[in-house]
């Protein structure tokens, strides 16, 4: 049960006087928000077969209560001033609270300040620039921590027998915790030429988030595995671009194009006082974040390599890998998107595509494929010629599985590993297929972490939209009937078969500094859909 | 005009009413409902208990299928990856911020605490916690101890020397006897003992003397530290297997034995008797007529048949009903007990200590003792124990070591730790393939976020006491 109660007043006030123009508001706001859930679970099974209540529970059933009470209150204030409809200047004023923070400092005063100056009203009418605006602001964002996180509490367990069972939770408390801010500069620059034909918008942003209430891991030696602080602090640069034109339009034809990017560079400044590293997520390999470097680092076991950077291969022909090694940053080195559309008279045809560069995931989908023998790469011949799967001959120590290539019969099977010794000579075997994936490389994270660069094709629409003269004695003004695809074409990616724009491998509870559910497993999930439809649009 | 005046200032009141500079009274909406704000000492004396017999791994402490493979009792079904020492890094933050979290809770709520129980309920809990603890050096070695459990005031615990955990652990549990008061109240919640301190006496002296024999190499090293400590127990130990002290399971599913939960309710099939303990039992009699009575106790002859098979340890054995299964006593039998500390156990230990010149007496008597100990625990008849017993040849160490090991069945770690000071059946050998070390393990690495998240300290362990792998040998092993 999920009830949300709020109240929210505000006035507005607006006028003009001669070239200005002024608006104000003022308002208040509160919000209770009440979560409940019962769960209740059979143990052991039911006695009543068909039956399904948790009154037949073999053993006593397991009852879960949770009940979840917040509220918040705020009140704001905010203004603008416009001159000649080309200057404008617009601020505000916000203090939020929260019952979730500390009881005697339960607030955060946001302000915010942003102006515009559209600067081609100052240019003669031409044929080149039509329109170009300026613009800065300065913004902030409170955020709250969740509740319960300020005092000791005990938390039920199964009981034994008659006998109740209680544990201290495993997060500790924090009775200092309070709320936080996201600090976001931005400037941008807005420019249209040629009656419009083309467009650029570009965005600089420079945005600190400080006190946000964030989860610190720590060593459970300490009794708690983690606990929620305000003591992070991290920084996040970027800029976005976003280009618009139509290159061709005629009476009968148009083609229009957009097409946006954007980076983000997200730092981490502080954690906490004796922590320099923060465990994000943990399935294998870490996400953690580390002072002082960019956050969202995949850490896990690495091939282990000689100083030029040669796989080193132990004297059975296996991989050998160090652990805790760093694999990649999730953060890509740019994202964006592109669209395009046709209309020729009364048809449209339009695409959508998508597109990421650089940034890193770790995907099970092969590991698990070859460790069960089911990928591709656990078939074929190998150089001699030979099934991979045939049995490995030769000599040497560990011919049950393994031989060096020199000393591989011509007949044997097995599948090729390289690299180098332990003193940095080459050497080849060829390696049991069942050894190579289940025993050795399932434990090398490193080979599982892809590269997360990918071009895609979302979407493609065909439209028809109905001559206006069928229209005229009906309620619309438009209709639009059309054919849709979603999901339509994986152009690039590094994984085969693998879409790194759908990963949800660590999905559900896996919201990261309680900001952003960045993904960065692909858990073996299914392929996802592909839709096609038809759709019409209706226009009053 | 005015009408908007008289809004403006309405609204202006309504924000007034909520501001209040720095905050504002919300009541007591953030006292989460969902649980208790004052320490229900009894409930975490029991919660702490329970985690000692709670399945699965890592938390299982008396039921640890992987310290069985250890220790060759079993050998896996279908997927042999388990006997070939797949788990590299062992959690053991599971035990601080649960059981010792929950124990430390406890002493903090009694120390100072004018309650009739107060002393008697901070010695169960010290006891609990020196038993955990123990366990626990026994398999990583060095491991945070003396900086432990105090929550955000140190964020990096460093790792304590084994030799400083066991003098650590003697102290507290040396602490803890002394406040015991047989005519006091005995602690709520204590559902091992179910409050009786006589029995905690000796639950408090058979640790102690256990992990004094575990120091039998570095008893010179620590000046006779290891011989006192054994010989200030040894009086007060459990002597007769009616005394052995067990972990027990209910019948209801979420307190019942958790190889019935994997063999019943979930019908898995991947442990079944190894080659290693079957073929040892067998002895110099038949796979229908094993030479050890207890073998018929501790295992089901092949179904249909009444031959005793095990299975080759470290390999894939797909066909499992082709061989033996630990008796359905144990997994087919929800209530079934784990043995934390056995008498025969104990009179092991007194007859090691009698070859060691550590205390006077016979050492083959107390062998002798200690097989008929474990013949009276398995319930194997008077006849079948005398016969086995008396036409056992006893060679001294090498005897004691082989049916030591055979004794502990089922009692994973404490078998394992034994096997590595003393050894045991010379059959007892490393998988052909290994996928993590290079023999049988000789402890388990520590948890993986571990180098990243108290990396100071970890470095230092590492250093002090060698690579963080399953080979490095403990301090008391070597």
């Amino acid at each position: 049960m999920d009830t949300k109660n709020e109240i929210f007043g505000v006035l507005n006030y607006s006028q003009d006087f001669n070239d200005f123009s002024f608006s104000a508001s003022t308002g208040v706001q509160i919000e209770d928000r009440n979560f409940e859930i019962v769960l209740d679970q059979t143990v052991g099974g039911m006695t009543t077969p068909g039956f399904y209540s948790i009154g037949t529970s073999k053993d006593r059933p397991n009852n879960f209560n949770l009940k979840v009470n917040t509220e918040n209150k705020a009140w704001f204030a905010t203004g603008t001033v416009g001159y000649k409809e080309m200057f404008f200047l617009e601020g505000s004023y916000r203090m939020d609270y929260s019952s979730t923070a500390r009881k005697d400092l339960n607030s955060v005063i946001t302000k915010a300040l942003s102006g515009s100056f559209i600067f081609s009203k100052l240019i003669p009418q031409n044929d080149i620039l039509s329109f170009g605006k300026l613009r800065a602001g300065y913004a902030e964002a409170p955020f709250f921590p969740i509740p319960y996180q300020l005092s000791q509490t005990y938390t039920p367990r199964n009981p034994y027998g008659s006998s109740g069972t209680s544990t201290v939770p495993d997060t500790g408390v924090n009775p200092e915790l309070e709320g936080g801010q996201r600090k976001e500069l931005e400037y941008g620059i807005e420019l249209k030429f040629i009656k419009n034909r083309l467009g650029l918008d570009f965005t600089y942003f420079d945005r600190k988030d400080e006190k946000i209430p964030s989860f610190v891991t720590i060593p459970g030696s300490t009794g708690i595995t983690g606990y929620w602080s305000n003591e992070g602090k991290q920084s996040f640069k970027g800029f976005e671009i976003a280009l618009s034109g139509t290159p061709i339009k005629t009476d009968d034809f148009s083609w229009d194009i957009s097409i946006n990017f954007a980076t983000l560079k997200r730092t981490v400044d502080f954690i906490a006082e004796d922590v320099d590293v923060n465990i994000l997520s943990s399935w294998g390999p870490q996400l953690q974040e580390r002072v002082g470097e960019e956050w969202g680092a995949i850490y896990g076991n690495a091939f282990k390599r000689d100083d030029k950077g040669n796989k080193v291969l132990g004297d059975d022909g296996l991989y050998e890998y160090e652990r805790n090694k760093y694999l990649g940053s999730i953060l890509p080195d740019f994202t964006g998107g592109a669209s395009t559309s046709f209309t020729y008279k009364n048809f449209d045809l339009a695409f959508g595509f998508d597109f990421q560069y650089g940034g890193k995931f770790y995907g099970v989908s092969r590991r698990y494929g070859n460790y069960a023998g089911l990928g591709s790469e656990t078939v074929g011949n190998n150089r001699l010629g030979n099934p991979v799967r045939n049995a490995v001959s030769g000599s040497g120590t560990h011919a049950a599985y393994s031989v060096n290539l020199t000393n591989a019969d011509a007949t044997s099977g097995g599948q090729l590993t390289s690299g180098v010794d332990a003193s940095g000579n080459p050497q080849e075997f060829l390696v049991n297929p069942f050894v190579l994936w289940r025993n050795n490389l399932r434990n090398i994270h490193e080979e599982y972490v892809n590269d997360a660069t990918y071009i895609k094709l979302r979407t493609i629409r065909f439209g028809y939209k109905l001559p206006t003269k069928f229209l005229e004695k009906t309620a619309f003004s438009d209709i639009n009937i059309g054919v849709f695809a979603n999901n339509v074409w994986l152009i690039k990616s590094d994984l085969k078969g693998v879409d790194p724009s759908e990963l949800e491998g660590r999905r559900a509870g896996n919201e990261i500094n309680g900001i952003k559910n960045y993904e960065w497993i692909e858990n073996g999930q299914l392929p996802n859909a592909r839709t096609i439809g038809i759709n019409a649009r209706f226009t009053f | 005009m005015k009408k908007i005046i008289t809004k403006t200032v309405l609204i202006a009141l309504v924000s007034l009413s909520i501001i209040a500079c720095d905050s504002v009274d919300f009541g007591d909406i953030n006292d989460n409902p969902n649980a208790p704000s004052t320490a229900p000492s009894a409930g975490l004396l029991t919660n702490s208990m329970v985690a000692i017999g709670r399945p699965w791994t890592p938390s299982g402490l008396v039921m640890s299928t992987a310290a069985m493979l250890y220790s060759q009792y079993l050998a896996n079904g279908q997927y042999p990856d388990e006997s070939r020492y797949v788990d590299f890094n062992w959690n053991y933050y599971t035990y601080y911020a649960g059981p010792l979290r929950d124990l430390q809770e406890v002493i903090n709520v009694k120390t100072g605490s004018e309650a009739l129980d107060a002393t008697n309920t901070i010695a169960v809990a010290t006891l609990t916690r020196a038993y955990i603890l123990h366990t626990m050096t026994d398999r990583w070695g060095y491991i945070p101890y003396s900086e432990t459990l105090q929550g955000q005031e140190n964020k990096t615990p460093k790792f304590d020397s084994q030799e400083d955990v066991y003098k650590g652990l003697f102290n507290e549990i040396d602490t803890a006897l002394g406040m015991i008061d047989l005519t006091a109240p005995s602690p709520k919640g204590d559902i091992l003992l179910n409050g009786n301190m006589a029995r905690w006496i000796q639950f408090g002296n058979t640790l102690k003397a256990v992990m004094a024999l575990r120091l039998s190499k570095r008893d010179v090293d620590l000046g006779g530290l290891a011989k006192t400590k054994f010989n200030e127990a040894i009086e007060n130990v459990i002597t007769t297997s009616n005394e052995n002290i067990k972990y027990t399971y209910l019948s209801d599913d979420n307190n019942d034995h958790p190889l019935q939960d994997r063999f019943v309710d979930e019908g898995r099939k991947d442990w079944i008797m190894s080659d290693v303990i079957v073929n040892y039992m067998i002895g110099n009699g038949s796979n229908t007529a094993p030479q050890d009575p207890r073998l018929a106790k501790y295992a089901d002859p092949v179904v249909g048949t009444n031959t005793f098979i095990g299975a080759e340890y470290g390999s894939g054995n797909d066909l499992v009903d082709n061989f033996s299964f630990i008796t359905k006593n144990i997994i087919e039998n929800g209530t079934a007990p784990a043995m934390i500390f056995t008498a025969a156990q104990m009179h092991f230990s007194m007859a090691e200590a009698v070859e060691l010149g550590w205390m006077a007496g016979s050492a083959q008597d107390h062998f002798k003792m200690a097989i008929q100990e474990s013949m009276n625990q398995w319930g194997v008849d008077a006849g079948a124990a005398t016969a086995f017993i008396n036409g056992y040849t006893y060679n001294g160490m090498q005897s004691i070591a082989e049916q030591k090991w055979v004794a502990l069945f089922m009692q994973g770690y404490e078998s394992w730790a034994e096997w590595r000071r003393i050894g045991g059946p010379a059959t007892i050998q490393p998988p052909a393939i290994m996928l993590n070390g290079t023999g049988v393990p000789q402890r388990q690495a520590y948890p993986s976020t571990t180098p990243s998240i108290n990396k100071v300290n970890y470095d230092a362990a590492v250093a002090a006491q060698g690579p963080d792998d399953l080979d490095t040998k403990l301090w008391w092993a070597k």
